[in-house]
């Protein structure tokens, strides 16, 4: 499958925190023909290994699979769902959108007050999310709980869309632009045993990837990521943390980690002989799986990679595929170099 | 001890960076060991061989500081924070980044440039001497790390300098080696120089996971409540090395605890107990290691943590010294 077929495959696909199992069986689907072997983990992490009779260091190429979203936790007598947030969402993005519902996908939108029968003070306020609700045009309780029960997940129900030539919107890029990244990749064949991991539950505290790789522990770790981009007007150069257009963002330091300063030389060198374009991650914030996997048994050396994307953990995204295919490129060609 | 302390302050250290610390340290106790070495994730490891349980010591190598984040078209850099940076103290002082370049750091704030009012650090930056881009991007790059500039100052028993947490803990571990009698030592010892303590526990976290010990004691700094309206706690410069009890990080275990004061006690070394609510160190991460580790620590009581004006008690440090010992030898 193309790059960016499979992008918009994963991209409108839901897989919020603790609910991955729709993500897991596409990556599971594209890759079963090239690993030697698969494993989903206790914790529903996929895991696929290549190459393990290798020489050389064991690279893991690791990104999450789940999104931010929703979770119903109270229906009213007249069929309204409450909800609490999973991961990290702003309230304020929230309001008028719509969301799919658990397994079977059950269509709502998140509504409010309509604004002529707000008074002025309202107006001004945004509303908490606890005081939002998901209207699925049920008519009580007993048909909300039937069609949208308790414990469902929801995720934003946003169309993968090309809006001009080469520019994506959709959501849930963070971070299944770093699943179809570590597919490319694990599709080629390099000269060390690659352990590939699609971890689950990192927007809730990277809980996946805090036993993902125990079982099969890496030398080094490349955690693949759509990662923030705030290039607006208005925003200083140096709180924009990363820029559209600008090629792969390579992270130093976030709140997690400091990256392996050997083989973050070796990265951009890689970048400069390529001509590849690159930048850093100018802002110290985030934290990624690599903050678990870096300190897992003996330790393990930690890289971090990420294809820019505007509007993170909200409905809508956007990523210029240029950026996507030499993040794909730097990768490849540095992980020729072992 | 003095000189020893002075050439660890004096080491670049950040984070990550611990290189010219661990070097020092390396010829330090090259002789007082059976072995050292140096484990994948950059920690350094002496070890002296025995038959009985094992007991790591640890004690960081690494010292908070800043990162280069952006450089801009001026030569003016902006910077994040390497650990627990105390940032409405930043504004004023002397950075040192790596190949000796210096830099003041200073704020933006066009309403109110004589006296700092906005105390974010996305307000500071740091002056280089660069008269643009192109010649700072020559002295620095984006993910250069700096250190508050060294300095040692010593009035009677106390001293003064930035970094004290930890390469005092550093001072007392070498210390500690270079006056051990081989043949009393009861422990198969393992005397660990962490590394990125400060962002996070790292280094004890997989060094304790290659060791395994039985025992672990981490040695730190830790607050003080003895200077003018400090919090309230029992901890003062002077009164002997502080025996942990608890910190934010752990409960240390009451059977090793237990055994260090009554080997002050019994040679009437001075001691204090430290229970602090906020902070933590090594100990916290080797205690959880597998299936547990009794894990403990021996503090230094040191005003000022975290500033480049760490301050603390000579008496102390050398106290620590004599009750580790006695701990350790038969």
């Amino acid at each position: 499958m193309e790059s960016i077929e499979l992008i918009e495959k994963l991209s409108n696909t839901p897989g919020v925190s603790g609910d991955e199992r729709k993500v897991r069986e596409i990556l599971k689907n594209e890759i079963k023909e090239y690993a030697e072997k698969i494993v989903t983990d206790p914790l529903g992490n996929l895991v696929a290994l290549k190459g393990m009779k290798k020489k050389g260091p064991k690279i893991m190429l690791n990104a999450h699979m789940d999104e931010v979203g929703l979770i119903i936790d109270y229906i009213s007598e007249n069929g309204f769902l409450q909800f609490k947030k999973v991961g990290g969402i702003d309230d304020r993005v929230l309001l008028g959108k719509r969301v799919l519902i658990g397994e079977k996908e059950i269509r709502g939108v998140i509504g409010a007050k309509a604004i002529h029968l707000q008074e002025v003070d309202e107006r001004k306020k945004s509303i908490k999310s606890t005081e939002l609700y998901i209207d699925i045009g049920a008519k009580d309780m007993e048909e909300a709980e039937s069609m949208a029960p308790r414990g469902s997940f929801v995720a934003f129900d946003t169309k993968f869309e090309e809006i001009t030539e080469n520019k994506f919107v959709g959501k849930a890029f963070d971070d299944r632009l770093g699943c179809a990244i570590i597919v490319d990749l694990f599709k080629k064949n390099y000269n060390v045993p690659i352990i590939a991991l699609f971890s689950t539950q990192e927007e809730i505290g990277l809980r996946g990837a805090a036993v993902g790789a125990h079982q099969y522990t890496p030398d080094v770790a490349i955690t693949i990521e759509g990662t923030i981009s705030n290039d607006l007007p208005e925003v200083p150069d140096h709180l924009k943390c990363s820029k559209l257009g600008h090629g792969p963002v390579i992270t130093v330091k976030d709140r997690g980690v400091i990256t392996d300063n050997e083989l973050r030389s070796k990265l951009i060198s890689t970048a400069k002989q390529n001509k590849i374009p690159y930048q850093f991650k100018q802002v110290i914030a985030g934290g990624t799986d690599s903050y678990r996997i870096q300190t897992t048994k003996k330790g393990v050396k930690v890289l971090t990679v990420a294809v820019p994307v505007r509007y993170l953990h909200s409905p809508v995204s956007l990523f210029f595929k240029k950026d996507y295919l030499n993040t794909v490129k730097l990768l490849n060609e540095f992980l020729k170099k072992f | 001890m003095e000189n020893l302390i002075k050439k660890l302050v004096y080491a670049f250290g950040p984070s990550s960076k611990e290189n010219s610390v661990k070097e020092i340290i390396r010829e330090e106790i090259a002789k007082e060991v059976d072995e050292v070495y140096e484990d994948n994730f950059g920690n350094l490891v002496g070890h002296i061989k025995g038959p009985n349980e094992s007991l790591m010591l640890a004690a960081h190598m690494d010292q908070i500081g800043v990162m280069v984040t952006n450089i801009d078209k001026n030569g003016f850099l902006r910077v994040g924070s390497i650990g627990g940076l105390r940032k409405s103290l930043l504004v004023g002082q002397k950075i040192l980044f790596e190949e000796g370049v210096e830099g003041f750091v200073y704020y933006e704030d066009k309403e109110s440039p004589w006296e700092m009012k906005d105390q974010k650090l996305e307000k500071f930056y740091i002056d280089i001497g660069a008269t643009d881009k192109t010649s700072a991007k020559k002295l620095v790059q984006i993910g250069t790390e700096g250190i508050y500039k060294p300095s040692f100052y010593k009035n009677g028993t106390r001293l003064t300098a930035p970094a004290l947490d930890d390469r005092i803990g550093c001072a007392v571990a070498i210390q500690l080696l270079k006056t051990l009698r081989r043949k009393k030592i009861k422990y198969n010892l393992y005397v660990v120089f962490t590394v990125q303590e400060e962002i996070g526990i790292k280094g004890a976290k997989v060094s304790s996971y290659d060791i395994t010990p039985d025992i672990g004691i981490a040695l730190d700094v830790t607050d003080t409540g003895d200077t003018p309206e400090s919090p309230a706690i029992s901890l003062a410069l002077g009164k002997g090395p502080a025996i942990k009890i608890m910190d934010g990080g752990m409960i240390a275990s009451k059977r090793i605890r237990t055994l260090l004061i009554d080997t002050a006690k019994k040679n009437k070394i001075p001691y204090q107990l430290e229970v602090i609510t906020e902070g933590s160190t090594d100990a916290a991460a080797i205690q959880i290691t597998k299936t547990g580790v009794e894990s403990a620590a021996v503090s230094i009581s040191t005003r000022y943590i975290h500033t480049p004006g760490e301050t603390l008690d000579m008496t102390d440090v050398e106290n620590a010294v004599k009750l580790l010992k006695k701990f350790i030898e038969k």
